[in-house]
């Protein structure tokens, strides 16, 4: 095996170098004021990445590290490409909005961003994997790091319970997910995406062995926890509030994103799209339509009850996971559309939902108050901070799915194709969901420009740091471009799709 | 023809919409002079973009001119593509609006140079042209209704420009409201044409319609199955026609436009006269395949009745109206009557002649009543005028054409092109001619009077000023009241967009002479081009018709000139001494007196809505506030879903204790559960 063939991994290769540069880079500076630079080496390393992507975008599709038989352990095809694009944006956006958050919370620290990117080189595994084996490499990769970047403010209960709470629920799923390979492997023999499918397709004797249906839901119990997705969904406010705000923005898209991607792929092409007649007693479809309608339930009536504006992001952030799953159905059924859809949705989810915690993390940093502020904390604020709440009002517009925002098409992709797979049930329940939403999310709005302020809070001090307004920037230019030319990306989405084969 | 792909037209409204929003975004911080190079720049822009675009459609020997900008939405089997298309109806919109749009940005420089919301008048103003151009460029039913809501927007805004006045807030909601009654018509037009040919793209619709083989076939297949395509797009030609209603101001919701006289005098000469207004025109035009005789003959004769009745009945309302506005507002509603008229009759090209036309001098009259208020301070009152020819006198003469123009006096402008509607009116339908004929006289006789009551006779504003007649609805913009009233001489900004309105009024009619002028031998031995316009649009509408015989068109345009002269004259002659003596105590009992009341009550019709849908409206709304909303809608369905959702929020959050130990019972509780029930 040649270098060049290893140069569809080039991107992820990136994000390894730039990882390992950061870890040097604070051995040896040992002054915060040099530290303040990791953010930008970071974001320089994702920027080379996406360019390399990007000029790799319409290249075939490269299959890497052949096993017996021929089938590649890692298959880089356009697919892949596009959630690359999609993973390192998050990272990327992630890195803008720390660095002063960092610095308030006194801890700018340079392994930060070095483990935000290895946690987005592994992601990238998840997703170009052909094989369960090497995808489970890339999963435990990315959750390692993501556990480290949730502890990260070690001397703070909160963000170590968080942490806590985060790892053991986690190594307990991916107990479950490994137990579901074991009997995967035990019944068909491979873990590679391509037997599979072949052990799925109709007639196989293998289809009557229970044990490969309960492997393959405990594969999904293992996704369903990455995703939280109800009733795997516990860990994830407690996670979400407990970690560093710009971490709980990372987490809630690209961990998702990746999780989501992968799932996507191991439906269309382990599955081969079609799971919902031949599997016997375990129809895929109904499942996949349960954990969709109850994650939509819970997560929107739990954020409705929420006091606190971070924890009700997070709880959304579930029921965002719901309104995904109902394309995922779409797609198990046949409705390859949908799978576009689900792309197109993870995008905007990305942009609306760092832009979110991005303007809190602001926020909470100028106010000065602590992270679990209840709503009211927040009156009156889009007078103070005119720009910041604007963009927070776009935001959640976006995450409330009105036009002409990029959340607005994302709902309407998704539920589009799930109504041409005929599920129109799903698509009222999503409905009813997103009108809960609304109520929140404009909760959010009422409380920054309705509201009257008690007293005159405290006056801007600092000016906002230029990291975190770029990123915040760039996360509203991609809501309104996706809300207003939603066109290129979704065909983007297709050929990402038709790649699959 | 296929169109060729001209990928500049994005400049005609992305020009503007940088003005817009550089004014928006930075306008306050800005210092006037950038505020005016911003926004001239903008509006300038997009008609130097329009000039070149027609000039490469003309090089191209007319190809229409396509810009496909992004795919828009794609849903189902549907594709809607964001795409600019530019051809000869287009080119004749698009002049108009961007360049009358910039002569209004210069004449206002000079009018609202002391406004304190300068800079955001610009921005709403710039918005508008962008609106526009992508109304008149958009390629499709959608984008056009992208423009189509834009240019709503931008007329709320410019109307209740001066907010703090309750008085110009509430004109600016009910025009928001009325059209909102019309855009529902609009939309439901657009939904059925999508709906029954799977396309809003005016190239494939037309296509569409020239494919239907039988009109009267009963559809098997669809949403409009068990209709023939003649019902189906009746309706829905009827249903855009309520929007065009709307818009440009016809029966029955023409209520809007009088009132949106609040707003600054130069966006009434813009928005409320010249443009923004003829949109519902431009679109029965641009829709010309299906609002056709021979393809939905009822609603032709439905466009063609209102317009005629608009007509005579806006004019007949501008009689009697004091504030000077007001009366140009009445005739703009009813100019915009004589262009449906032509449309319902076919005579597309007639049609769109007449909103050129009426663009230049509508927008100068406009333009004129506010320098006259702009010189008096904000008032509007005709009877506290007088005598301004001499001290206005740019404003008087270029006032004096226009109105010769309105007035249908040969060889002005408006003459040409009402003649064409009125020739062709003649030779289809009588009676619609007779209405266009009356409205002519009473259109004479109204601008006679405002011409006597504004420019001749006595001054009488010092004397009058301070009593109380009427409210000037550019109050606001007035300078304080003085005892002598010194006169606020237009400026140079203001001086030259009139000019030159006044000398298009003058020569537009050139455009399309009437094919009888086809003389031989009259400019220098070949005969005069005729009929330029009509043969123009024709790639839209289809070639011009020669119908009546020379003899009785010269003997129409005969009468209708000594027709309107007579009008214009008597006009002029009752009303030249200020308001009338003789009239005042004619109209004091009598009939006379109850027809006077009913014209300067407007015929009583914004009572009669007040009390046949508003009050009911409200008393029903009441109703339902007081006794279903709170106790069925808010108690059973709000409150108790509310209820629902919450507590059972809540019984989750119990679930949620922060107990790691729990969250793994959950876990395995669930899987086993799944495992169970799957295998």
């Amino acid at each position: 095996m040649s270098v060049n063939e290893l140069l569809p991994l080039l991107p992820a290769g990136v994000l390894v170098v730039f990882g390992l540069l950061l870890l040097l880079y604070e051995v040896f500076s040992n002054q915060s004021e040099q530290r303040r630079y990791s953010a930008h080496l970071a974001v320089l390393g994702f920027a080379i990445a996406l360019t390399v992507v990007a000029f790799q975008l319409r290249d075939p599709t490269a299959s890497l590290f052949l096993g017996p038989g021929g089938l590649a352990s890692l298959v880089v095809d356009a697919f892949a490409r596009v959630a690359f694009i999609l993973l390192m944006v998050a990272g990327l956006v992630a890195c803008l909005l720390s660095p002063g958050y960092a610095k308030n919370a006194g801890h700018s620290l340079g392994e930060y961003y070095g483990l935000l990117m290895f946690s987005v080189a592994g992601m990238m595994i998840m997703v170009s994997a052909a094989d369960l084996a090497t995808f489970f490499v890339g999963l435990e990769t990315m959750s390692v790091a993501v556990y480290a970047l949730t502890a990260l403010r070690r001397r703070d209960v909160r963000s170590t319970e968080a942490a806590l709470k985060y790892f053991l629920m986690g190594a307990f799923a991916t107990a479950f997910f490994l137990f579901g390979l074991a009997l995967v492997f035990g019944t068909v023999g491979s873990l590679h995406l391509t037997h599979l499918a072949e052990a799925m397709s109709t007639g196989t004797t293998l289809l009557r062995e229970p044990l490969l249906h309960v492997g393959l839901l405990l594969i999904l119990v293992g996704f369903a926890f990455k995703v939280a997705a109800f009733p795997f969904h516990m860990w994830a406010p407690d996670a979400y509030e407990g970690a560093p705000t710009p971490v709980t923005g990372f987490m809630a898209v690209a961990v998702k994103t990746a999780a989501f991607v992968s799932l996507l792929r191991l439906i269309v092409v382990g599955f081969d799209g079609a799971m919902s007649s031949q599997t016997g007693g375990a129809s895929w479809t109904v499942l996949l339509e349960a954990l969709s309608i109850s994650t939509i339930l819970v997560g929107n009536a739990l954020a409705l009850t929420q006091r606190s504006i971070k924890r009700m992001l997070a709880y959304s952030s579930v029921a965002h996971s719901g309104y995904v799953f109902i394309g995922l159905t779409a797609v198990a059924e046949g409705e390859a559309s949908a799978g576009a859809g689900i792309l197109f949705y993870l995008a905007a989810y990305t942009a609306m939902t760092l832009g979110a915690f991005g303007v809190l993390a602001y926020l909470e940093r100028r106010e000065g108050g602590s992270e679990a502020e209840r709503f009211g904390a927040y009156a009156g604020i889009g007078f103070r901070h005119p720009a910041a709440s604007a963009l927070m009002a776009l935001f959640v517009v976006s995450l409330a799915g009105l036009p002409p925002t990029g959340g607005f098409f994302g709902k309407l992709f998704v539920f589009s194709a799930a109504l041409r797979a005929g599920h129109t049930g799903l698509v009222l329940i999503g409905v009813l969901g997103s009108v809960i939403g609304v109520y929140y999310y404009l909760r959010v709005i009422v409380a920054f420009y309705m509201r009257d302020v008690p007293e005159p809070g405290p006056t801007p001090s600092a000016t906002p740091s230029a990291e975190l307004g770029f990123g915040l920037l760039i996360a509203a230019i991609l809501v309104v471009v996706l809300g207003v030319v939603p066109g290129p990306l979704i065909e983007l989405g297709r050929a990402a799709i038709a790649s699959l084969g | 023809m296929r169109p060729e792909s001209y990928s500049l037209l994005y400049l005609i409204p992305l020009l503007p919409l940088i003005g817009a929003a550089t004014l928006t975004l930075v306008g306050a911080r800005l210092p006037k002079a950038l505020v005016v190079l911003v926004a001239l720049g903008g509006s300038l822009g997009a008609f130097a973009a329009s000039i070149a675009s027609t000039w490469v459609f003309y090089r191209l020997q007319e190809t229409p001119l396509e810009a496909v900008l992004w795919e828009w939405i794609a849903v189902g089997r549907y594709t809607f593509d964001f795409t600019l298309g530019f051809d000869a109806l287009t080119s004749a919109l698009i002049l108009v609006v961007t360049g009358v749009g910039f002569l209004i940005h210069v004449y206002s420089v000079g009018y609202m140079k002391e406004d304190p919301g300068f800079f955001r008048y610009f921005a709403y103003l710039n918005f508008f042209i962008f609106a526009m151009s992508i109304l008149a460029l958009g390629r499709s039913l959608p984008v056009m209704f992208i423009g189509w809501e834009g240019v709503g927007l931008a007329s709320y805004l410019l109307i209740g420009f001066w907010y703090s006045d309750p008085e110009k807030a509430l004109a600016g909601k009910k025009a928001f409201i009325v059209n909102r009654i019309g855009d529902f018509g609009f939309l439901i037009g657009i939904f059925t044409l999508v709906g029954l040919f799977g396309t809003g793209d005016f190239q494939l619709l037309k296509e569409a319609a020239a494919g239907l083989r039988d009109l009267d076939e009963v559809l098997k297949i669809g949403i409009f199955a068990g209709y023939t395509p003649r019902a189906v797009i009746t309706f829905a030609c009827l249903s855009l026609f309520v929007g065009a209603c709307g818009k440009s101001a016809q029966i029955p919701l023409y209520v809007w436009l009088p009132d949106a006289m609040a707003g600054p005098t130069p966006v009434s000469a813009l928005i409320h006269a010249a443009t923004m207004v003829t949109a519902g025109v431009y679109m029965v035009v641009r829709l010309n395949f299906f609002f056709s005789p021979s393809v939905a003959p009822i609603a032709m004769h439905v466009i063609a009745w209102v317009g005629g009745l608009t007509a005579i009945f806006a004019a007949s309302i501008g009689l009697a109206q004091n504030d000077i506005k007001k009366v140009l507002a009445y005739s703009t509603v009813s100019q915009l009557g004589y262009m449906f008229l032509a449309a319902g009759l076919g005579a597309y090209s007639a049609a769109v002649f007449h909103l050129v036309t009426h663009a230049f001098f509508k927008a100068c009259l406009f333009l004129g009543s506010g320098a006259v208020i702009h010189a008096l301070h904000g008032e509007q009152d005709m009877r506290r005028m007088g005598g301004l020819r001499r001290p206005l006198p740019v404003v008087f003469w270029t006032f004096l054409i226009s109105t010769l123009a309105l007035a249908g006096v040969a060889p002005l402008a408006g003459f040409f092109s009402k003649d064409a509607i009125l020739a062709r009116a003649f030779d289809v339908s009588r009676p619609l001619w007779m209405l266009g004929f009356l409205g002519a006289g009473l259109t004479a006789l109204y601008m006679g009077r405002l011409l006597g009551l504004t420019f001749f006779g006595s001054a009488r504003y010092n004397a009058a000023h301070g009593a109380d007649v009427g409210h000037g609805a550019d109050a606001a913009h007035g300078h304080g009241t003085a005892k002598e009233i010194h006169l606020h001489k237009p400026d140079l900004w203001m001086r030259t967009p009139l000019i030159l309105l006044g000398a298009l009024a003058a020569v537009a009619g050139l455009l399309n002479l009437p094919h009888v002028f086809h003389l031989e031998g009259v400019a220098g031995g070949h005969a005069l081009e005729t009929q330029w316009f009509d043969h123009y649009l024709s790639s839209v509408v289809g070639a011009p018709q020669v119908l009546l015989d020379a003899g009785i068109e010269w003997l129409l345009m005969g009468v209708s000139v000594v027709w309107a002269v007579f009008w214009l004259f008597a006009g002029y002659a009752i009303y030249r001494r200020g308001p009338s003596a003789t009239l005042e105590r004619a109209t004091r009992s009598g009939p006379a007196r109850w027809a006077h009341v009913v014209l300067r009550e407007k015929w009583f019709v914004d009572e009669v809505y007040e009390y046949v849908i508003v009050i009911p409206v409200r008393t029903m709304a009441s109703f339902f506030a007081l006794f279903i909303d709170p106790f069925v809608i808010d108690g059973l369905f709000v409150k108790g879903s509310a209820l629902g959702v919450r507590s059972s929020g809540r019984g989750l959050s119990w679930l949620q204790t922060g107990n790691i130990q729990s969250y793994a019972t959950v876990f395995v509780v669930a899987v086993a559960a799944i495992i169970l029930w799957a295998v």
